[in-house]
């Protein structure tokens, strides 16, 4: 059913060219260099050390690798985290 | 730029969360709005930012949650008032200074007085006091506009005074009239100005007494005033009768002479001067009514030459003459130039000419020159005399008494 709806919804997404972040709930990374990353559509923190982060996602969660991580700033829907960042790894 | 300004308006609380799993307070915080920032581990501790009015809700969710929370910093407008407390002083002493600051400019320190030549700047200055401009007087008792028709009635050799306050400085610019020269109206002769020898003579009015190649006086009468009638040509005795009363009118005319003037120049086979280097050395002096301090020292070299430039910023003040004493030292070098005698004879004669010309009216017409060296060859100081021919208009007024 849950599949049947995120196709239906990608589906519509490419019809009418809109972006697939505001249509599908899905996460949006942009990272500038490997000091900074913003995060939009999360779901909160589920692990916090200097070391690693894991974020969870509307489906799945964020695995942040890294060192001196800091959160910058924490919206409900947007994060903004520094640090030397290494790796992003997504999980289902 | 604009969230930090507002952040400071409504004042940061720094919090360190103390703890097991201090990083479930972020989303509990996050679930109940709570807006946090800049979070990173302190040791084992978490360390956090919330705005202040958020305090209240996060020490709701630390007990909750059994979180203990430490205050380690608070920053903003709120906060500030404890700073205020503890710096009372120094905050008294700064808004004193700037209340002194805004007292003492509203009194003019200066006075400055420009384009004056024959009248005197302390009659200005004093119509000015009379008025109500005088150092140390409040900018608000008087007008500048009334002071300007107070001093233009006062002082009637002004033509138009300009009272300008800029600061704490007032300046007075005047412009002085400018008298026509007093014309003889009443019986006159026309009496040469100088010695010479007449070489043409023109009347306009009255009776000429000299001719051309006759040598005058200064004060010869040139163009009489007083006019004979004329003798009738008969040679029958008893015709003649007693003789008219002379007339008397206002001599006119002009009267051309060769005149001569002389001068003398001179100047040295060898000159020591001092040119200016482009170097140059500034002291400061403080003057208090009491002694004058040095704030800066000059660094100057014994070797060298300098010419001293002083400029004084006094203000004359109810504890007396306070001000800066600005010493500027130029740096001088000095230059032996030896001439030989042709070169000296040119110089004193430029010299000795420059000197004539102050003598010499304008309009002056110069005919001929002679030099005649003075001095021997062998000496230091060349000397030379100047004599100058000219062709003048030597007639001046003077009246019949």
């Amino acid at each position: 059913m849950e599949k049947s709806k995120d196709i239906i919804s990608r589906a519509m997404a490419d019809l009418l060219e809109i972006p697939k972040d505001l249509v599908l709930d899905i996460p949006k990374i942009t990272l500038i260099g490997k000091n900074e990353l913003f995060l939009e559509n999360h779901r909160g923190i589920i692990e916090y050390s200097s070391q690693r982060m894991r974020i969870n996602l509307s489906r799945g969660f964020l695995e942040i690798l890294g060192n001196q991580l800091e959160i910058r700033a924490l919206l409900p829907d947007e994060i903004k985290i520094e640090g030397d960042i290494n790796s992003c790894r997504f999980f289902d | 730029m604009i969230n930090k300004f507002f952040d400071g308006l409504g004042g940061v609380i720094t919090l360190l969360v103390k703890g097991k799993k201090q990083e479930r307070i972020i989303n509990l915080a996050l679930s109940r709005g709570i807006y946090i920032w800049d979070i990173k581990w302190q040791g084992n501790h978490l360390s956090l930012r919330i705005r202040s009015s958020a305090l209240q809700a996060f020490q709701a969710i630390a007990a909750e949650n059994d979180f203990e929370l430490e205050i380690v910093g608070k920053r903003g407008l709120p906060f500030l008032k404890t700073k205020v407390q503890r710096r009372i002083g120094f905050l008294g002493g700064a808004a004193f200074f700037v209340l002194a600051l805004y007292v003492m400019s509203l009194f003019v320190w200066f006075i400055e007085v420009d384009g004056n030549k024959t009248v005197d700047t302390k009659q200005i200055l004093q119509s000015a006091a009379r008025n109500g401009l005088s150092q140390g007087s409040g900018k608000w008792r008087f007008s500048g506009s009334d002071i300007e028709n107070a001093m233009l009635r006062e002082l009637p050799r002004l033509t138009y005074v300009q009272c300008e306050i800029q600061g704490v400085k007032a300046h007075i610019k005047v412009v002085e009239k400018i008298w026509p020269d007093e014309e003889v109206l009443g019986p006159c002769h026309i009496v040469a100005d100088r010695d010479g020898v007449v070489e043409e003579i023109l009347v306009l009015e009255g009776q000429s007494i000299v001719k051309p190649g006759q040598v005058v006086g200064r004060g010869d009468i040139l163009i009489s005033g007083i006019v004979y009638p004329p003798v009738p040509e008969t040679s029958d005795v008893s015709e003649l009768l007693e003789p008219e009363e002379p007339s008397f009118v206002r001599a006119r005319g002009t009267v051309k002479a060769r005149t001569w003037y002389e001068g003398y120049g001179e100047c040295p086979r060898r000159v020591e001067t001092k040119i200016f280097t482009g170097e140059t050395a500034l002291e400061i002096n403080l003057k208090t009514p009491w002694k004058e301090v040095c704030l800066k020292k000059a660094k100057l070299s014994k070797k060298s030459f300098y010419k001293l430039a002083r400029k004084p910023i006094m203000a004359n003040t109810p504890l007396g003459m306070w001000g800066i004493y600005i010493n500027k030292y130029h740096e001088q070098e000095k230059q032996v130039q030896s001439y030989t005698e042709a070169q000296a004879i040119e110089i004193a004669r430029e010299g000795g000419f420059n000197n004539l010309r102050r003598k010499i009216r304008p309009g002056v017409q110069i005919s001929d020159s002679y030099i005649q060296v003075l001095s021997s060859p062998s000496d230091a100081i060349v000397r030379i005399k100047i004599a100058i021919e000219s062709i003048e208009d030597i007639s001046r007024v003077q009246p019949i008494e």
